[in-house]
């Protein structure tokens, strides 16, 4: 991927969490911002997206459906970390019975397919957005920790590690600083970006099908795709933009994710 | 900080390792009961081919390793009575130059970034700056110190393996194999930087396969071979008459020996001989081997003030054991020859 | 003086504006070992490169003459213009020049046995027309002129199952079967035990009685009294002096002298 790519990527990535801190200052009210008179209109320099069937300005939500976002997204990606961090890197470090175990619970997670995880946490817990974001974390959290664990696994048993602690570097500062920090944080971002982009994806499809997510009025890119999109005669810009956002969003994500090195020659 | 004149004391070192699929197999002993002893101040030579054992000694001696019988006494602590954090802080006194140049630093960290480390770890009163110039200007990597080691050739990789030891100041420095894979030429230049300049209480252990090289630098010499160790001498003794079979092949090895010996004989005598066995780890391929060489572990008799041999084929009484007990082995006697002598007019060590 | 199977005079390779190597002259004769020693970058493994037309073309050699005789023609492929120069390394490379590669174990086929790559080194003999002594008919065969004490196993294992000395001899004897004339053989035995090392250079000794010749490139100025016939020392793309091998200690260059020192101290009394 080019250099100019990757600057790209980023670029968009940045732009949607300046929407994200605009949205939570900017005090856009989603439901006073209906007008009827007002629906349907194309772009135009009072309304930059034009409005949708409902006449509420199709840029705000655009902004302000970030936060359905970027939000949860964070805490799926906490939640990831929390549950596929340590673990995978002691599985790694440590090998022997405590890898088995490790192992053999993520084999369990990750039987189950993502999207079914998720379904079955909102069928349990209900359909908000922090129970999505929280089964998505823990479907990720296998991956993780695999990759995790392999990479650690690999190091561990190079010279330099052993030069490292011989050296009288602690165990634990090996693992933390020297292991986890200096040759495998491009593989833990690159995981959380895959999370992002899988998040979004979820949150979308699932306003797509209806009735999980976000509810209306709060908007979201997805719920704004589902409703917008079968309406005749409407404003283009209202499904065009959420669609247009959550595909530029997807693949900042993934090629940003592609790009990222460990440094040196980790 | 005790100061006892011992660096290192080995007895009894045995490590062994798991053997054949899922170690159902009996463990082959990589080590096989050995002793060894360093004293402070001095440069000893630990001698053999790949699969001798030489680095997993190293490695037991560093604390690296939990051999399995045996006790490693390092400047008079015994190591199994560290752990944890007293091991640590323990390990700034005893450091190792590790043999894989391509592997010993980190590759994600520049070439400050590791000494860097060092001095805060080791000389934490003092500013890291100074001192990293200073040693970094010692090893001549002072213009290379932003980079990555991928970046590095295996010489100056070399170099900032030695600057980090020197930041140190140990007391024990154990190198194995510091000199692989460089130039001939460049080889003394590394040893004279490991070297020259130490502090008269710092004790060394080179482990090496490289005999000349070893007799440059080395006041003793201690030759392994299958996890044991088959003969000590001082380096004076080097181009005396009788060595262990394994020696005399490193010294044909390297053109040192007078008479050209027909290497098929003696290249058995070294190399990959098969660990724990009972007898001596040489039997079945040795020119010189008597019957009682596969049932019987040789110990080691006394040719000379610090000269000792373990091998059966040189211990005084063997005329006891008549022409006619001269085993058949691999080779016929008539192949085996008289042992061979080394160079008799030596020229003075550099 | 026999026919010399390679001869280069004022062999000049140039990478971009630079001359990496810009006086070096060699003669080989058959039955000859010639040592090429130097400093790393000094040139050595680039000038080996150039007797077998693996010089990167950025312009690559832009100078001097090289001449490759096996006995009853003699070639010159530099004097060829480029697409002929190609097709003439490419015929001569493996019937009369031959390499000996630095990692054994790494060029050999992993996927097939020892054996089987001897016998395709066969068939490629018969292909140009070498004639097959009549008493090594079989891979075992040439795997016991290699040295190999048991060549009916080896003829069954795999590269992996080799050890690096022994990996190093199944190479030697590929080189033998494939009938080259002469062989350049780059460090050959760099990380092998000192008996495996010596083993192998007096193996490689041997090829003196197939008539073969052997240009050694190596930096160990140790081995070359006892296993070479003559020696070339390089340095800075200059081959600076050429000796017979015996007489290596009184040469007489800087740079030889430079490295004559620089390894006297661990040459145990040799140089």
């Amino acid at each position: 991927m080019s250099r100019l790519g990757a600057r790209l990527g980023q670029a968009v990535l940045l732009a949607v969490l300046l929407c994200w801190l605009l949205s939570l200052v900017s005090g856009y009210d989603v439901i006073a911002d209906v007008t009827p008179a007002r629906a349907g209109l194309h772009p135009s320099a009072q309304a930059l997206l034009g409005t949708d069937h409902m006449g509420r300005s199709v840029a705000w939500r655009l902004v302000t459906a970030s936060r359905a976002f970027v939000g949860p997204g964070l805490l799926a990606m906490a939640v990831a970390l929390a549950l596929g961090l340590p673990a995978g890197a002691l599985a790694g470090y440590l090998g022997g019975p405590v890898a088995g175990v490790v192992r053999y619970l993520w084999a369990v997670v990750s039987a189950v397919p993502r999207f079914v995880l998720v379904l079955l946490a909102c069928s349990i817990y209900g359909s908000e957005p922090h129970v999505l974001a929280v089964a998505a974390g823990l479907s990720f959290a296998p991956g993780l920790g695999e990759a995790l664990t392999t990479r650690i696994e690999a190091l561990r048993s190079r010279e330099f590690v052993l030069a490292t602690r011989a050296h009288g570097v602690s165990a634990a500062r090996t693992l933390a600083w020297h292991l986890l920090w200096l040759a495998c944080r491009a593989l833990i971002l690159r995981q959380l970006l895959y999370l992002l982009a899988f998040y979004l994806v979820l949150e979308t499809s699932l306003s797509y099908v209806g009735g999980f997510g976000i509810e209306e009025p709060q908007p979201s890119w997805g719920n704004m795709l589902a409703f917008e999109f079968g309406i005749h005669g409407g404003n283009p810009a209202a499904w065009a933009a959420p669609a247009l956002a959550i595909w530029l969003t997807v693949a900042a994500a993934i090629g940003v994710a592609s790009t990222l090195r460990e440094r040196g020659h980790a | 900080m005790s100061l006892t004149p011992q660096a290192l004391s080995l007895r009894g070192l045995v490590k062994r390792y798991p053997h054949g699929l899922l170690g159902r197999r009996d463990p082959v002993a990589a080590v096989d009961g050995v002793d060894l002893e360093l004293v402070r101040g001095e440069v000893v030579a630990l001698v053999g081919e790949s699969g001798s054992g030489k680095t997993t000694l190293a490695r037991c001696a560093l604390g690296l390793l939990r051999p399995d019988a045996g006790q490693v006494e390092v400047l008079g602590t015994p190591l199994a009575s560290l752990r944890g954090r007293a091991l640590d802080r323990f390990r700034r006194r005893v450091q190792p130059l590790f043999q894989d140049a391509d592997a010993h630093l980190h590759p994600a960290l520049r070439v400050e970034e590791i000494l860097a480390e060092t001095a805060r770890l080791h000389r934490p009163d003092e500013r890291a700056e100074p001192l990293l110039v200073e040693v970094m200007e010692q090893v001549g990597v002072a213009h290379r110190r932003r980079a990555f080691p991928h970046e590095l050739s295996g010489g100056e990789r070399r170099r900032v393996g030695i600057a980090r030891l020197l930041l140190c100041r140990p007391e024990l420095v154990i190198a194995d194999e510091p000199t692989a894979g460089l130039d001939a030429a460049r080889k003394a230049d590394i040893m004279d930087l490991l070297l020259r300049g130490a502090p008269t209480d710092r004790a060394t252990l080179v482990i090496s396969h490289d005999l000349p090289l070893m007799a440059a630098v080395a006041r003793r010499i201690v030759v392994m071979v299958g996890g044991r160790i088959v003969e000590r001498f001082a380096v004076d003794a080097l181009r005396g008459p009788h060595h262990h079979p394994t020696t005399t092949a490193l010294l044909a090895a390297a053109g040192m020996l007078a008479e050209a010996q027909p290497l098929s004989s003696l290249a058995l005598a070294a190399g990959r001989a098969a660990p724990g066995r009972c007898g001596c780890p040489l039997a079945g391929r040795c020119a010189w081997e008597l019957p009682v060489c596969e049932a019987t572990r040789p110990p080691e008799h006394s040719l000379g003030p610090e000269h000792q041999v373990a091998c059966h084929a040189l211990a005084p009484d063997v005329d006891k054991l008549g022409p006619d007990k001269l085993g058949l082995g691999k080779l016929s006697p008539d192949r085996r020859g008289p042992l061979p002598r080394a160079l008799p007019d030596a020229e003075p060590l550099a | 003086m026999p026919e010399p199977l390679l001869e280069l005079v004022d062999l000049r390779i140039r990478a971009g504006t630079r001359d990496l190597v810009h006086r070096a002259s060699l003669r080989l004769e058959p039955g000859r070992i010639l040592a090429l020693v130097g400093a790393s970058g000094s040139g050595k493994t680039l000038t080996a490169r150039a007797c077998l037309g693996l010089v990167a073309p950025h312009p690559g050699v832009v100078g001097g003459s090289l001449s490759i005789g096996d006995g009853v023609t003699t070639w010159r492929p530099l004097a060829l213009p480029p697409k002929a120069r190609r097709a003439a390394f490419r015929s001569l490379r493996g019937r009369v020049v031959g390499w000996l590669p630095q990692e054994a174990r790494a060029s050999l086929d992993p996927l097939r046995t020892i054996g089987s790559q001897v016998r395709a080194v066969l068939s490629l003999r018969a292909r140009d027309r070498i004639a097959l002594p009549a008493d090594r008919p079989r891979p075992e065969d040439w795997l016991a002129a290699a040295g190999f004490s048991d060549p009916s196993r080896v003829v069954r294992r795999y590269a992996h199952e080799l050890s690096g000395g022994m990996a190093q001899r199944a190479c030697i004897a590929l080189a033998l079967a494939r009938g080259s004339r002469f062989l350049l053989a780059d460090e050959p035995t760099t990380g092998l035990d000192p008996t495996v090392q010596a083993a192998i250079l007096d193996q490689l000794g041997r090829l003196r009685e197939e008539g073969c010749g052997l240009l050694l490139i190596t930096h160990d100025l140790r081995i070359v009294p006892r296993h070479a016939d003559m020696v070339a020392v390089m340095d800075q793309g200059e081959v600076v002096e050429l000796l017979p091998a015996d007489r290596l200690s009184q040469a007489r260059s800087e740079p030889a002298q430079a490295l004559l020192q620089a390894t006297a101290r661990i040459a145990g009394g040799l140089l």
